[in-house]
């Protein structure tokens, strides 16, 4: 045990002091320049984008590292909450409008109206998407990209049936009819619709169509019981006549990859209108974009929205430059030519007219249907309140339960709307 | 310990010595044990800073209402009593938990040590077969394993193609909240492998001469089973099911997986950990999700206790003399 000699012992340290100076040394070479984290959530398409974009800014702006930091969408808020519990938020971040007012409010954002005109240009935003980045008055996030709900069509099924792709007017009714088509044709284990009754988006837009909303300005529910029961037993109806994929596809469809169209199992599917990138990529039949079904005699339910907002991180140590890499990824042409519309429609007019004639066919239904909703929709809703996000996943559970049949539409809307005032009084 | 006494390096203390000798019994302790304390400061820096501390915070947390974002606002027991009175999901997550407890711990122990048996009889290549038997537990819990089930359960699976060439029609096994929990269950009873290698150590402790000596007497190999073989392999036994049981109360990353981290369908996969990690994580209730940890600390508890506390009566020590 003691055999180490005192000088064998020195040496030993000596070494160890060197290679302290040594990491020693590799620390400052490292500190020369500033370091700073951007974090998004993504998919492979939008990462590979991304990554490209961050290395074409360290290229441009040398003396600034960035480091890139992505993950799945259902990861990102628990790992973005954790970060920020341990002061420890990356920089720069992606953030949706969901979370933005409950980051705002809680100080965890830093107000960018200071940076306008010092390092921050937003002059090409068009001034009302801009306000959805504020939260009571301050610009808290750039509004990067814009979408709007779609309803994604199996093109290649429809026209070899001979179904004409639906008009930006059609009803629910036009979507019972073609989907009733679709079941004449007599595919095996395929069917009209998906059962995309457990989406929010779906119910906020049956509501807003009978001029309710999800949410009123004071954080409540802004519809009925009624309403809800209506809402679902128009799904149960789609069920009962075979037209709706069964329980069990619903029930394992929470991913682009595991949504019934793309498995090959329906028709007609709903996602975001700058998923057509990335949906189109794992479809072999093209898809076509259309508007979701409305109500005859009724509101638009529809809206723009904006898909992607970005951040910087009140707890910070770089935020000039920060801010000069938001400006980067929100309004330069070089980044927006690399990331185009994967994200959505840029926010920047100037950047989207500059796109428009150089997009991909695929961009190019995006950027089309766009202009077609943009004609068709309503305001901006509210912000949803905090536990909006759980009554979601309480949507997505409660929902199942009547699509297995354990429970009658009628019990389900009770359930949904009792647990929906809990969540929010909890909140 | 001689070789410094005996010959001093050179330089060693004209004042270390004399001092040496007047220094407190705490000093004298340290130059005793100080070099195994300090290897042993790894593992207690660990304990008390990764371990120890966190659970205490976790306790605290448990009294709170904690989103993450703002500080943690003390509110005594009222996480405590929403679980117990009005959180329907959290008695779902029991009852889960604990249908998933009951049947894979007994049914997974059974089917290791039936392997175990058949292992021990001697027969060619044994340690090729306790390999591959070995080898589902050594993937066990693991993110692939769970991925691998998907496939095989799933609507188009692979279980379903087999069902298919027999003239039967598979149920979508994992996305159907009657199969789900039951698919989880042999999942679990599969991964036999590291209590079948402990029983088969057990097996080869026992002493021969009982066995010949009782078939001698005329016992027949199930006799032999129930008065000889179960008898000396309780303890064994006693060590599987207590560790089996607190893993499988444990259990998470298998439902996590094949339910898309929801505990669907129809909250049927709910297992414990799994509502604790999404009201923690996915709705921001720390301080609820550190009461319900700590609930899941005092039920593994009893049921540990439950185990210790019976096993006197059908335990039995080869050294214990009544």
């Amino acid at each position: 045990m003691r055999k180490l000699s005192r000088r064998g012992f020195a040496g030993a340290l000596a070494g160890t002091a060197v290679g302290t100076a040594a990491l020693g040394g590799f620390a400052r070479s490292a500190k020369a320049e500033t370091r700073m984290r951007f974090f998004w959530w993504g998919n492979p398409d939008r990462n590979k984008r991304t990554y490209e974009v961050v290395e074409l800014y360290g290229k441009k702006v040398p003396g600034v590292a960035i480091d890139p930091e992505t993950i799945g969408w259902d990861d990102y808020w628990p790992k973005m909450a954790t970060q920020a519990s341990g002061r420890n938020m990356a920089d720069v971040v992606q953030m949706d409008y969901r979370y933005l007012f409950e980051y705002a409010r809680r100080n965890q954002l830093e107000p960018l109206d200071d940076y306008i005109g010092k390092g921050l240009d937003l002059s090409a935003f068009n001034a009302t998407f801009l306000e959805s980045g504020k939260v009571d008055g301050k610009l808290y996030a750039v509004p990067w990209t814009q979408n709007s709900a779609t309803c994604y069509c199996d093109g290649t099924t429809l026209s070899a049936l001979g179904i004409p792709l639906p008009e930006p007017s059609w009803t629910w009714d036009d979507l019972k009819r073609v989907a009733g088509e679709v079941k004449k044709a007599g595919k095996p284990d395929f069917w009209g619709v998906s059962d995309k009754g457990r989406w929010e988006p779906m119910l906020e837009f049956f509501m807003r169509q009978r001029g309710k909303a999800l949410y009123d300005e004071g954080g409540q529910l802004a519809f009925t019981e009624e309403d809800v029961a209506d809402y679902f037993g128009l799904w149960e109806g789609f069920r009962k006549d075979g037209l709706a994929t069964p329980a069990d596809l619903t029930a394992q469809d929470s991913t682009l990859q595991q949504m019934p169209l793309t498995l090959g199992k329906s028709a007609i599917d709903f996602a975001h209108s700058n998923q057509i990138v990335a949906l189109q990529g794992l479809n072999k039949n093209e898809l076509q974009m259309a508007m979701l079904p409305n109500l005859p005699g009724g509101k638009p339910g529809q809206y723009l929205k904006p898909s992607m907002l970005i951040s910087i991180a009140r707890t910070s140590k770089t935020k000039p430059e920060a801010v000069a890499f938001t400006q980067f990824l929100a309004a330069n042409w070089d980044a927006a030519q690399i990331l185009r519309v994967e994200r959505g429609v840029p926010g920047d007019e100037k950047i989207r007219d500059e796109l428009i004639p150089i997009v991909n066919p695929i961009e190019k239904k995006m950027l089309t249907y766009l202009g077609v909703a943009s004609k068709n929709v309503g305001p901006l809703p509210p912000a949803p309140p905090k536990g909006a996000g759980e009554v979601d996943k309480m949507l997505q559970r409660t929902y199942p339960e009547m699509a297995f049949g354990r429970i009658s539409v009628k019990d389900g809307a009770a359930q949904f709307y009792r647990d929906a005032q809990n969540i929010l009084r909890r909140a | 310990m001689s070789t410094a006494t005996a010959r001093p390096a050179p330089g060693t203390g004209q004042a270390g010595r004399p001092a040496d000798r007047q220094t407190s019994g705490l000093a004298r302790a340290w130059r005793r044990n100080g070099a195994g304390y300090m290897f042993l400061l790894p593992w207690l820096v660990g304990f008390f800073g990764l371990t120890l501390g966190p659970t205490l915070a976790s306790l605290y947390l448990s009294f709170t209402n904690f989103d993450l974002l703002s500080a943690p606002r003390w509110i005594g027991l009222e996480n405590y009593e929403y679980m117990f009175t009005a959180d329907a999901r959290f008695w779902q997550a029991l009852k889960v938990t604990f249908t998933y407890v009951i049947w894979s711990v007994p049914l997974k122990l059974m089917v290791a040590l039936g392997i175990a048996m058949l292992l021990d009889k001697g027969i060619r290549g044994a340690g090729l077969y306790r390999a591959l038997f070995y080898l589902p537990s050594l993937i066990g819990a693991s993110v692939a394993v769970a991925v691998l089930w998907r496939k095989l359960f799933d609507r188009d699976g692979i279980a379903n193609q087999l069902l298919a060439l027999l003239g039967y029609h598979g149920e979508p096994w994992l996305n159907h909240p009657d199969y789900a929990l039951g698919t989880l269950v042999i999942l679990a009873i599969w991964q036999f492998g590291s209590p079948m290698i402990i029983f088969l150590a057990g097996l080869r402790q026992i002493p021969t001469d009982l066995y010949e000596a009782a078939s001698m007497d005329g016992a027949r190999k199930v006799r032999q089973f129930f008065f000889i073989t179960l008898p000396l392999l309780a303890p064994v036994i006693f060590f599987n099911l207590v560790l089996q049981t607190i893993e499988a109360f444990k259990a998470f990353t298998q439902a996590f997986v094949v339910s898309g981290g929801t505990g669907g369908p129809v909250d049927a996969t709910l297992f414990y950990t799994l509502y604790l990690y999404e009201e923690a994580f996915a709705n921001f209730r720390m301080g609820y999700a550190a009461a319900l940890a700590w609930v899941l600390l005092v039920i593994i508890g009893i049921f540990t206790a439950i185990s210790f506390f019976t096993s006197r009566y059908w335990v039995y020590y080869e050294d214990q003399r009544n």
